[in-house]
């Protein structure tokens, strides 16, 4: 083929231009170790790497954000942990209170063990974070969620709401706890019911004590065909045949007014469950001529009361059954004055008094303040009579109950909080994972490899060198160098 | 005798020293472009018939001729013009490839650190400096939306001002092909082609597809005719026609080539020039630049709605409900607002002139009430006025909206009204009829979760409108029926489209830019960081005497859906609302401020209650008489549930419908222009190879060899010693006789 003049240095200058601008680029990316120097050297890798960059930064916001929920659940599990102890002095503090043989001296000493314990409590209930910021007061954080009016009678002015704090893409962690479930929202009795004497003054004049019960099957309890709030009432009269000694019966009341939608009234209510008497026109059970004790149930100290059809109950009930029991132990009813040793119940009314116990549904407000109120007042009044006795001991058993109670209310909290501090480390530690794989999707989506890069250079200078010297050596034959 | 044997030696002394000056001619034109080497063409002239037979006399040269090849000319000029189209717009997208990659100008980084800051805000929403990192972390978001805008724009005005220069340059070149052809026309008829003329006017047209696809056709006086776009004649024998870069007549803001004769200015087509330079700056804005500029601006509008939105469900540190965060212009197209069933519409609400925007969603009720028929709140600090029909009648502004009642509503009727953004700029085109009341096409941004980043022409051709997305040209008929229908107004791909004044007639044409300029009138509007709404303005609640074991969970509040006219948020959701189990597995809902309390529900553990436009999940086994309630919230400032959510937005998918969220969008944009420069790279690469190839081609046939010309200079050098010898022998012959003679 004919070649032009031209043509020769045309080829040779656009090959030195072709592999001095392959050069320049290699040069450029050697310098800056990215391969992917614009979007246009690989589109789809660059528009990849912009996405991966935000997840991998989204990514180690996630890593700063879970940091800061450990702290904040740190905080508040490490008050928790204060919270427990302290109810586990509070709980064996109302154990040792128990013992009978104490004086009225040494009960007022542990009242102010327990003054102490109160103050620690509602303390520990205001805690504040490093910022001044409440842990327990939900979202109100510059509210003081508790503050008392009087001694016990704490009100929380939170609210229930749970701070959260975003650590992964889908999951935002609830980090705080709303201090009115933990302190005043434990579940009160035995879960089910609530047993207690009678606080109506002047109270119980026995020295009946009741036992916080038990569920025999909860659905029986739960059916909405019959009320939950029961009253135990106790009568007894003194025995004729061993004058001086009473005899004891009880009957088992339906104590609620109106039926569960607060309206309609409750037909069954002040009636026997028993045998179906209504208490309502007469409080007090005449007497029936020739008989000593017309309650329908006798009573055996520490021996079950059960809330269902007994063989004994009279047959005109049709079979029913509350699914629950209990006991009451000592002698709930004491025989006023003295009947003499042939006294036989003459009147309309019956002789003796009613000592009358509560069984009530449980409810979600166990209150811890209240209950140290509770025990304080108990061991305030404390007396070493019968009658007194059994009164600290029946509160004594509620105090205990729902200490109990909101330990495992605590517990439970705590318990999640520490699962929850569990799942954040997880994403920390997966955070961490991600964060090297990020780096290694991004790095091998733009990072220049080295070697494959550092050997096109070489060979592109070889390359260029060569043109070079090729370039110089034709351009250098002409034919008019021979013609002189 | 003696004269022929001179003549012949003259001849050939003659036919040499002609060699002689062409191979001159050749070696001086060495490094001219687009010279074609020349040759002399000689031959024995017929010989003289003697009686000894024919004797030759000498040598005649016929011609000079070029080496020319008209397809391999040809070929150059398609070449080039594709060569020069590719680097021009190689050139151009360059600097947009470079701005979107550049981690100091591109929109992802900072995206991050917004984000990052509203994080920050939703893990310390009490936290007065998280908020103001928020703020200024927005701020700068909104200033790369506003450079990116800038930088784009000062291309734009590069690309208008190239357009001009390369039009001049086209003009002038069309003026000297026609001045040359005239040259052509006269020199060629003596028989002789003028060579080097001809090499120049090649080199002219080479010059003019180097602009723009230029085809030439050849006349049989030797003149070209050239024609561009689709068959513009730019020149006809000598008489030159112009072009020039014009204002669009459906954008005055962007050039267009005209074609003028006389008076007369004819847009030619853009998708019709082709190659060259034209072509590749054409190409660059249609394709790439528009496309580039649209999706950031879309991606900051739907970014600021959504953000907004979902701000106003919030509740700020004071207490009240959030308003905008980001600032731009709203529709001030009056807003139809309709109760569902019913055909007529039943309130318009518009901004008051001059009004850029207002911060909070607003509700409109009927009360009934003779006196104070209408009331109408603002969401954000729930403040209310009434509004008696007759006022409502004379179209009033009531706390900072115009308001009017042309429909009838029931008793207890309300809607929520919020202010849309609006479309950027609706031009009407030039050609347009021209009427006493001009048509003035305006809208609004109906639904972001459906717009696209493309501009749209809106055609009418008497009763039917036709919409065409620029982007990809999708056309969209919407007949006047569906007009009527839509209550008068057009939707495309969530916008929509209203007349606020005037008609059109047929053959009316608007060019709409929904997006244009939306960053630039973009700002940060709250200037105190405790009113950015971190929480969330209700609470559940569970009242203390419960029995059973019921738990209600946080409640949230509903999403607010992508369209943008209805308010962000349930004006009744501040509304105390109690749960009550009337059985353990039923349930009422009573709002105490509407005084209305449902019919019982049945409740299945774990289930989700809606309500008001809040949602909230119970569980467990609540006991009759149990209670429940959703309750404003005072005094959050602990709240960061709604910044959890404001920060949810960044992975939530809202563009494209429903498909990428904001980082995909803009990383869509990215790889598209990445992917286009990359094809520009390459073809431009293969297009200059194409070109050299095509080039050497032609040079192999037409350019000089130096080493052929110093052949052809010994060769002409030999034949003109020899001649000189023959008329040397010739005298010596002369002489002879002569001595002779003498």
């Amino acid at each position: 083929m004919r070649i032009a003049t031209t043509t020769i240095y045309k080829q040779g200058a656009a090959e030195l231009q072709r592999h001095s601008s392959v050069q320049a680029k290699l040069q450029n990316q050697l310098s800056t170790g990215r391969r992917v120097l614009t979007p246009a050297d690989d589109p789809s890798s660059s528009a990849k790497a912009l996405d991966v960059t935000q997840a991998k930064e989204l990514n180690e916001q996630y890593a700063v954000n879970s940091k800061t929920a450990d702290s904040a659940m740190r905080l508040s599990e490490s008050t928790m942990q204060q919270v427990t102890d302290l109810l586990h002095d509070i709980y064996s503090l109302a154990v040792s209170a128990g013992n009978p043989s104490q004086t009225i001296a040494e009960k007022k000493l542990l009242d102010a063990q327990l003054q102490g314990q109160y103050k620690e409590m509602m303390s520990l209930a205001n805690a504040t974070d490093g910022a001044g910021s409440y842990l327990f007061s939900g979202f109100k954080g510059t509210t003081q969620p508790f503050s008392e009016t009087s001694f016990g009678n704490v009100q929380y002015f939170g609210d229930d709401g749970q701070r959260q704090v975003q650590i992964s893409g889908s999951r935002q962690i609830p980090v705080s706890e709303s201090g009115y479930q933990m302190f005043q929202a434990s579940r009160t009795g035995n879960g089910s019911f609530v047993s207690s004497a009678n606080s109506v003054a002047p109270g119980n004049s026995g020295s009946g004590v009741i036992s916080p019960g038990e569920v025999v099957d909860v659905t029986k309890w739960n059916d909405p065909a019959h009320s939950q709030k029961f009253k135990v009432q106790f009568q007894s009269v003194n025995d004729p045949a061993n004058p001086g000694k009473p005899v004891i019966a009880y009957d088992l009341i339906d104590n609620q007014p109106l039926l569960a939608d607060g309206v309609t009234a409750n037909t069954n209510f002040n009636k026997s469950i028993v045998d179906g008497y209504d208490y309502t026109a007469v409080p007090i059970r005449p007497a029936i001529p020739g008989t000593l004790n017309n309650y329908p149930r006798a009573y055996l100290s520490g021996s079950d009361i059960e809330f269902k059809k007994l063989a004994t109950d009279p047959v005109a009930m049709p079979a029913w059954d509350y699914g629950i029991k209990m006991s009451v132990s000592g002698k709930p009813s004491v025989v006023i004055g003295a009947l003499g040793a042939s006294a036989a119940p003459t009147g309309s009314v019956s002789s003796g008094t009613v000592d009358s116990f509560n069984v009530d549904p449980s409810r979600n407000n166990g209150d811890i303040f209240q209950t140290m109120k509770v025990f304080s007042d108990a061991l305030n009044t404390y007396q070493t009579s019968p009658t007194g006795m059994a009164n600290f001991q029946n509160q004594l058993n509620s105090v205990l109950q729902n200490t109990s109670n909101m330990l495992t209310n605590i517990l439970t909290a705590q318990g999640g909080m520490g699962a929850k501090m569990k799942e954040t480390e997880s994403v920390q530690n997966t955070n961490g994972d991600l964060k090297v794989q990020y780096g290694q999707t991004l790095s091998q989506l733009q990072d220049l490899d080295y070697s494959t890069a550092l050997s096109d250079f070489s060979l592109t200078q070889t390359l260029l060198e060569a043109s070079r010297k090729s370039f110089s050596q034709v351009q250098g034959l002409s034919l008019f160098q021979y013609i002189s | 005798m003696g004269a022929s044997v001179f003549g012949i030696g003259l001849s050939g002394l003659n036919a040499a020293s002609l060699g002689l000056s062409t191979t001159g001619h050749n070696i001086a034109n060495a490094n001219t472009k687009g010279y074609s080497r020349q040759g002399i063409i000689q031959s024995a002239p017929y010989p003289q018939y003697t009686g000894n037979g024919f004797t030759g006399l000498g040598v005649r040269v016929d011609t000079v001729t070029r080496s020319y090849d008209e397809f391999l000319t040809r070929q150059v000029q398609t070449a080039i013009s594709q060569d020069s189209y590719y680097g021009t717009y190689q050139a151009e997208i360059k600097q947009v490839d470079n701005l979107v990659a550049d981690p100091a100008a591109g929109v992802s980084p900072v995206l991050q650190s917004f984000f990052s800051a509203v994080q920050g805000m939703a893990t310390n929403p009490a936290s007065l400096p998280a908020r103001q990192s928020l703020m200024s972390n927005a701020q700068g978001l909104v200033n790369r939306f506003q450079v990116f805008d800038q930088r784009l724009s000062e291309m734009r005005a590069g690309v208008n001002g190239s357009l001009v220069s390369t039009a001049d340059h086209v003009t002038a070149l069309s003026k000297q092909i026609a001045q040359i052809n005239g040259q052509i026309s006269v020199s060629s008829s003596g028989g002789q082609l003028p060579n080097d003329l001809l090499d120049q006017r090649d080199q002219m047209v080479l010059d003019l597809n180097t602009l723009v696809k230029a085809t030439s056709i050849k006349q049989s006086d030797g003149t070209i005719n050239v024609f561009i776009g689709n068959g513009q004649n730019l020149v006809v024998g000598g008489t030159p026609y112009s072009i020039a870069a014009k204002p669009s007549a459906s954008d005055p803001q962007r050039l267009t080539i005209v074609y003028t004769q006389g008076n007369l200015d004819a847009e030619i087509p853009e998708t019709m020039l082709t190659g060259g330079k034209l072509g590749g700056l054409l190409e660059y804005r249609n394709k790439t630049l528009d496309t580039a500029a649209n999706s950031i601006e879309r991606m900051a509008l739907v970014l600021g709605q959504t953000f907004n939105a979902q701000m106003r469900q919030g509740q700020d540190l004071y207490g009240n409900m959030g308003t905008n965060f980001f600032d731009y212009q709203q529709s001030n197209i009056s807003l139809t607002h309709t109760v569902a069933g019913m055909s007529t519409a039943f309130a318009t609400v518009s901004l008051p002139t001059g009004v850029k925007s207002v911060a909070s969603d607003y509700s409109l009720t009927f009360t009934g009430t003779a006196g104070s028929e209408y009331s109408i709140t603002r969401l954000s600090d729930n403040v209310s006025q009434t509004v008696s029909a007759a006022v409502m009648g004379t179209n009033p502004t009531v706390l900072g909206l115009n308001w009017s009642v042309p429909g009838v509503m029931a008793a207890g009727e309300s809607v929520g009204v919020s202010m849309p953004p609006a479309v950027g700029n609706v031009l009407s085109n030039r050609n347009n009829t021209v009427q006493a009341l001009p048509p003035l096409l305006g809208g609004y941004i109906e639904d972001v979760s459906k717009v696209q980043a493309s501009d749209y022409e809106v055609s009418f051709d008497g009763t039917d409108y036709q919409v065409i997305r620029q982007s990809d040209g999708q056309r969209t008929m919407i007949t006047g029926a569906q007009f009527t229908n839509d209550a008068q107004s057009l939707s495309v791909d969530g916008l929509k489209l209203k007349f606020s004044q005037g008609a059109p007639v047929a053959g009316d044409r608007f060019m709409v830019q929904p997006f244009v300029g939306f960053s630039r009138g973009m700002s940060i509007k709250p200037t105190d960081p405790r009113v950015l709404a971190a929480g969330v303005p209700i609470i559940s609640d569970t009242q203390r005497t419960n029995t059973g074991t019921g738990k209600v969970g946080q409640v949230a509040v509903d999403t607010p859906s992508a369209l943008t006219t209805s308010s962000a948020i349930n004006p009744a959701l501040k509304n105390l609302v109690n749960i009550t189990f009337t059985s353990p597995t039923t349930y009422t809902l009573t709002d105490t401020v509407a005084g209305t309390t449902s019919a019982p529900a049945t409740y299945t553990a774990g289930q989700t209650i809606s309500f008001n436009g809040w949602n909230l999940k119970i569980d467990g086994q609540p006991a009759q008489g149990d209670k429940f309630s959703v309750k404003p919230g005072t005094s959050q400032d602990a709240d960061g549930r709604n910044a959890l959510k404001l920060g949810e937005l960044q992975s939530r998918k809202i563009i494209d419908g429903n498909r990428s969220n904001y980082q995909e969008a803009y990383g869509q944009m990215v790889a598209v222009i990445g992917a286009k420069t990359n094809e520009v790279n390459i073809m431009s690469t293969a297009q200059t190879e194409v070109l050299k190839q095509a080039e050497i081609s032609r040079d192999s046939v037409s350019a000089v060899n130096l080493d052929e010309e110093a052949a052809n200079l010994l060769r002409y050098q030999q034949a003109y010693q020899a001649s000189s010898k023959v008329i040397q022998i010739a005298q010596q012959a002369f002489d002879a006789i002569v001595r002779l003679g003498g």
